[in-house]
């Protein structure tokens, strides 16, 4: 595979969130408004990519009995810098985010490529793979939001298009899921897996 | 083994205490800077940077910064919080030297979006309502279903009670600062029944 | 009184799953069956009040006074995996019936994010509870914690009950499997928001 194709196979064939289903609490979670569901996304890319590049050159020499003990601290350091770095430098968008980012930690997703990928394959596969899937994350997420937010508040990327509050369901709990399960429905027909 | 796991930890713990030792001021600034924007937003213009002091009422302790023009104070700040719908609503709330509310900052909250988060817009009437009342002149600081002064956002009565609590808090703290006592035929209890005078 | 108010907030009107998007993944892939399912939470909820006594103790007496918080995430999701770990090996030599139960749900607990979220969750934010806003004792939090995962609990057992059902309804092709089941969150939640503003 070149290394375009790994990047792009992240966003549909291997798309994080409508086809393997990983990742779901920030999926649900932080897609309030599209921007919110893209920062989220892009922190998790930057993890992801960093960790898989990381985890791939160290990987043949750590022993097996320590491996997933080892991925999680090389993980939730990365996890640690970037919620460091957001603190300093995007506070506003850090406070919305909240719990989730820490919780990148535990995302699937992460350590699911670093034992799925990263640990058998070269340095630039890995990153080209953290970079594809990072950015089907990213994509989905920020669809999700977007629809949550026309939906619900009546704006697209923060702009108001509509006089009232949109149907504000949308934008609370139930509206994440439904919103969610009505997408990997349509989803399903359309790329025929169903 | 034990070693490569602990030098992966090593290097780690190192790798996050450079970065750390690199955003520490940043971090501290932004918090600093965010505490400055709230106080410039909630009282007039003032002088330097405000005194700040911890103030005690009602067994709880209140930060209060004071703005300063030259030798006079022209305004309080007082920091509250209170429990919301969703939980603690952190508010900064100002007074101008007089005793009159003269405009209200939310720190951070969590209710709920498109209702009870209406409480950060600075621009609509359940805020602006509270700029430039003096509770002293008679203005009820409870909502008009407890029979007060407040106009309670349409379905968010909960939040709008402890927004407005909020403020009520932050007037004891003022008058307490202050010491300025309100005219005794105006004064009213905080949380009394009864509606304005007119 | 406080520790009811932190029951019923935790429970049902924060429910950790419902309202707060934690533990979604063992909410979608552990309640195909009712069993199953009270099996997950007995496990979620010991692992939960033991991490989050650990994880306060350690960042109070450890991080707090060594001035090192910024090791919050790494510490704590070590000592989650060291607990399931221990948890594993004990149970496994106290009580070999009771590893058969729970055993298989231990290892997929590490990831569940429901575990370090709270554990993060009571050292982080401030809690009102109807009263003054604070950060939580140990006490309230071990109570806290023992409610969000009594909450993860109710949520999976009537998720799984709802499943059981749906197997033998004629769901729609591209519905079939986890669109179906997020629906069902979806009115689930929204049955949820009705306890909304009880505390």
């Amino acid at each position: 595979m070149t290394k375009l194709e790994l990047i792009k196979k992240g966003l549909i064939k291997d798309n994080p969130t409508f086809v393997l289903v990983l990742g779901m609490c920030p999926t649900l979670g932080t897609t309030t408004s599209a921007l919110n569901g893209m920062g989220m996304g892009l922190a998790t890319l930057v993890v992801l990519t960093l960790s898989n590049i990381v985890i791939s050159a160290v990987a043949r020499y750590i022993p097996d009995k320590v491996r997933i003990p080892s991925y999680i601290v090389i993980i939730s350091a990365f996890v640690t810098i970037i919620q460091l770095l957001m603190q300093a430098y995007l506070p506003s968008l850090y406070e919305t985010l909240g719990l989730f980012i820490p919780l990148i930690v535990v995302n699937c997703i992460v350590l699911g490529r670093a034992e799925a990928f990263a640990n058998k394959n070269t340095v630039l596969d890995s990153a080209c793979d953290g970079l594809g899937i990072g950015l089907g994350f990213t994509l989905s997420l920020t669809v999700i939001g977007l629809i949550r937010e026309i939906l619900g508040a009546g704006t697209f990327f923060g702009w108001h298009f509509l006089g009232g509050d949109g149907i504000l369901v949308f934008i609370l709990a139930p509206g994440a899921f439904l919103v969610l399960g009505l997408l990997m429905a349509l989803f399903n027909k359309l790329t025929g897996r169903a | 083994m034990l070693i490569s796991l602990g030098g992966i930890a090593l290097v780690c713990a190192l790798l996050l205490a450079v970065v750390n030792a690199l955003t520490e001021k940043k971090i501290a600034k932004v918090q600093a800077d965010k505490t400055a924007a709230a106080i410039a937003q909630v009282v007039p213009a003032f002088d330097g940077s405000p005194v700040d002091t911890v103030v005690l009422v009602d067994a709880q302790e209140y930060l209060v910064h004071k703005a300063m023009a030259g030798d006079s104070i022209v305004g309080y700040a007082i920091e509250t919080a209170t429990a919301g719908f969703g939980g603690p609503i952190n508010m900064m709330v100002g007074f101008s030297a007089s005793g009159e509310i003269y405009s209200t900052a939310v720190v951070s909250h969590s209710e709920t979006p498109g209702l009870g988060a209406k409480i950060t817009d600075g621009e609509s009437h359940f805020r602006t309502q509270f700029e430039h009342k003096n509770p002293a002149d008679g203005y009820n600081l409870s909502v008009t279903k407890d029979g007060g002064d407040v106009d309670a956002i349409t379905a968010s009565t909960i939040t709008s009670r402890a927004f407005t609590l909020a403020v009520a808090k932050a007037y004891d703290v003022y008058l307490s600062v202050a010491g300025a006592q309100p005219a005794p035929e105006f004064f009213e209890p905080q949380d009394g029944e009864g509606g304005s005078d007119d | 009184m406080t520790i009811f108010l932190i029951l019923i907030s935790a429970i049902f009107v924060n429910n950790i799953v419902l309202a707060q998007f934690l533990g979604i993944c063992p909410f979608l892939g552990v309640s195909k069956q009712v069993n199953t399912a009270v099996g997950m939470s007995l496990a979620v909820t010991f692992v939960m009040a033991l991490a989050t006594c650990v994880t306060w103790l350690l960042q109070y007496y450890v991080l707090v006074p060594l001035n090192m918080v910024y090791m919050q995430t790494v510490t704590f999701i070590l000592v989650i995996a060291g607990l399931v770990q221990m948890v594993e090996i004990i149970l496994k030599k106290i009580s070999p019936a009771l590893y058969q139960s729970l055993g298989i749900f231990l290892p997929l607990i590490t990831t569940n994010c429901a575990v370090l979220g709270v554990a993060l969750m009571v050292v982080q934010k401030q809690f009102s509870f109807g009263g003054e806003a604070h950060m939580l004792n140990l006490g309230e939090s071990v109570v806290f914690a023992i409610a969000s995962a009594i909450g993860f609990g109710l949520a999976i057992t009537l998720m799984a009950a709802i499943r059981e059902q749906l197997e033998t309804s004629d769901v729609p092709k591209p519905f079939r499997g986890v669109p179906i089941a997020l629906i069902t969150a979806g009115i689930m939640a929204l049955a949820f928001m009705g306890f909304s503003g009880m505390v």
